[in-house]
């Protein structure tokens, strides 16, 4: 790939090995924490390739991670036997198809107009799952029954064990982190920056910028699909939380707290959202009025997010270490 | 000379407007294969929404404009683009986030018929040879002049038969324009048409075949370079300030 160096093969080895080692150094609520981190950060990833990518502020997003998590958790349901990578596969299909159809109409337009429409579908699909009781539970939400996988050469692997969940879902979403890296190489991806920095500019050079939109559209909401099954795995359970306007507020402000144009930054937005929650709602029922501190604060100081500090991190390291470099 | 046959681009009577205002009023032009051509006018009579109606950004009410036979009229940008007519807009819009390759390579794309001798990256800096040495250059960080050029390099890479140019010297140095107007009737000595549209009269006189002159949204003079240079009356009335 290019810009690739030693260092960063290094990193990568170093970052692999300490996620594999992970079971063993936690206990199993973290585990599933972290779990529930990389599942929210490919749903982040949707936003941020979306907004940070092709400049599409979508205020609907949960309708792609919920669309795959209740598609996922009704395949287990009505399909007797069903395999349990087809549900997350079916699912993130399906979120990509709404994703489709919806984006056919949302990209037509821009700006205010864009993300409103943006919230309407996403509305629209939330009343689906709420009212259509008989098949999404409604409120009572449903139970995700998972198959256990069956390995090819004998065996199977117990899909209630936190500890395999945990490297499916890792394992999972690595590989939609590298499709995302190897799509943003492409000529494709170039075209949906084009699109992003001046619509008129890349149609006069030949581009369907209308259809590039769409489907760029289209790929975030496979990404947030895949998430949302996973999610649906990992708790075992879906209901109307999944798909309501909050997931999308919550989606947001991740991508911002990490960094809405940068894909790390998606892992890392993720990430400290889900540990601050968790950490803070322990010591104080007001812990929204804290996250929303947080985020004035980001908003107003951070732009580009918490992957913006990195940078500087390692700037301040480097001349850490030539300060006692020479000290020495 | 069969102009019927070799007419590339003809405007019939079109009239555009934006929302409820009358722009081009009952504008016709004609544009033969391998022809310079320059529109000039002074500013906001309608030259850059004639490029814009032909480009599809603007669809005249009325009126057609037919390219190599086939009317394109109400199709969209990328369509028009797609067939053979390249533009550059005013304002050098080029992307600023990607390298002069990069932008390039955006706006590769096979010729729209088989006139075979396309071109390439090699045959742009052959022709541009300062763009070869800003390759990795970002585009955001290149001069006015510079930004001209890979506008007009990236409008080539789609092997246009006609290209549109809204006012490319704009702005710019007079050394950087003589080298302009140099690098325009070398292209067009590759068999490319091309609409130059300009405020200035100079520039246009140096170049051009072929001249019409825009007033008020309406086409107020056509003829040859020569014949505008010599008519006293058109220049007074259209052209000076």
């Amino acid at each position: 790939m290019m810009g690739l160096n030693i260092k960063h093969i290094v990193g990568f080895v170093i970052l692999c090995l300490a996620l594999i080692a992970l079971p063993w150094m936690v206990g199993e609520f973290e585990l599933r924490l972290i779990s529930q981190i990389a599942c929210f950060s490919l749903f982040v990833l949707s936003f941020t390739i979306l907004y940070g990518h092709a400049g599409l502020l979508s205020f609907g997003q949960a309708a792609y991670f919920g669309v795959g998590a209740y598609v996922c958790a009704l395949a287990f349901k009505y399909v007797a036997g069903m395999p349990f990578l087809a549900a997350i596969l079916l699912g993130a299909i399906a979120a990509g198809i709404a994703a489709w159809l919806i984006g056919m109409f949302c990209v037509k337009l821009t700006g205010a107009y864009f993300s409103l429409l943006t919230v309407a579908f996403s509305q629209f699909l939330f009343a689906i799952a709420f009212k259509w009781r008989s098949v999404t539970g409604g409120d009572d939400g449903l139970v995700v029954s998972k198959n256990p996988i069956t390995l090819p050469f004998g065996g199977s692997i117990d899909t209630m064990n936190t500890t395999s969940m945990y490297y499916l879902i890792l394992l999972i979403v690595v590989l939609c982190y590298l499709a995302c890296l190897w799509l943003t190489k492409t000529p494709f991806w170039n075209m949906v920056r084009c699109c992003k920095e001046n619509d008129e500019r890349a149609s006069f050079v030949g581009y369907n910028t209308y259809m590039t939109k769409v489907l760029a559209f289209t790929i975030a909401g496979f990404f947030g699909g895949v998430g949302g099954a996973l999610f649906a795995i990992n708790e075992s359970f879906v209901s109307t939380d999944v798909i309501d306007m909050n997931r999308s507020f919550v989606c947001l402000m991740m991508a911002f707290i990490g960094g809405a144009n940068s894909i790390i930054g998606s892992v890392i937005g993720a990430a400290i959202y889900t540990v601050l929650t968790d950490m803070i709602s322990k010591y104080t029922p007001y812990w929204e009025l804290i996250l929303g501190c947080l985020f004035i604060i980001i908003i107003l100081f951070f732009r580009d997010g918490f992957v913006s500090l990195l940078p500087k991190a390692r700037a301040l390291m480097s001349k850490w270490k030539t300060a006692t470099g020479k000290e020495n | 000379m069969n102009s019927e046959t070799e007419c590339q681009l003809e405007l019939k009577s079109i009239n555009t407007y934006y929302g409820k205002s009358h722009i081009l009023y009952d504008v016709s032009m004609k544009v033969r294969k391998g022809e310079l051509v320059g529109l000039l006018g002074r500013n906001g009579v309608g030259k850059s929404t004639t490029l814009n109606s032909i480009m599809g950004v603007v669809t005249p009410q009325s009126g057609s404009i037919i390219f190599e036979g086939n009317n394109i009229c109400g199709l969209q940008p990328y369509q028009i683009a797609r067939r053979g007519i390249g533009i550059v807009p005013e304002e050098r819009r080029i992307f600023p986030t990607i390298t002069v390759r990069e932008n390039l390579l955006m706006g590769q794309k096979p010729a729209a018929g088989s006139q075979g001798n396309e071109w390439t990256i090699d045959k742009i800096y052959e022709y541009m040879p300062l763009l070869k040495k800003l390759d990795g250059n970002k585009g955001g960080y290149l001069s006015g002049g510079e930004k001209q050029m890979l506008s007009i390099a990236r409008s080539l890479m789609g092997n246009p038969s006609l290209l549109l140019l809204d006012e490319p010297m704009e702005g710019l140095a007079p050394v950087i324009v003589n080298e302009l107007c140099g690098m325009i009737k070398r292209i067009n000595e590759t068999g490319v048409s091309i609409i130059l549209v300009e405020g200035s009269m100079r520039s246009i006189l140096q170049v051009c075949q072929r001249v019409y002159v825009m007033a008020k949204g309406a086409i107020v003079f056509d003829g040859s370079a020569d014949e505008l240079e010599q008519n006293k009356d058109i220049q007074c009335t259209y052209l000076e300030v």
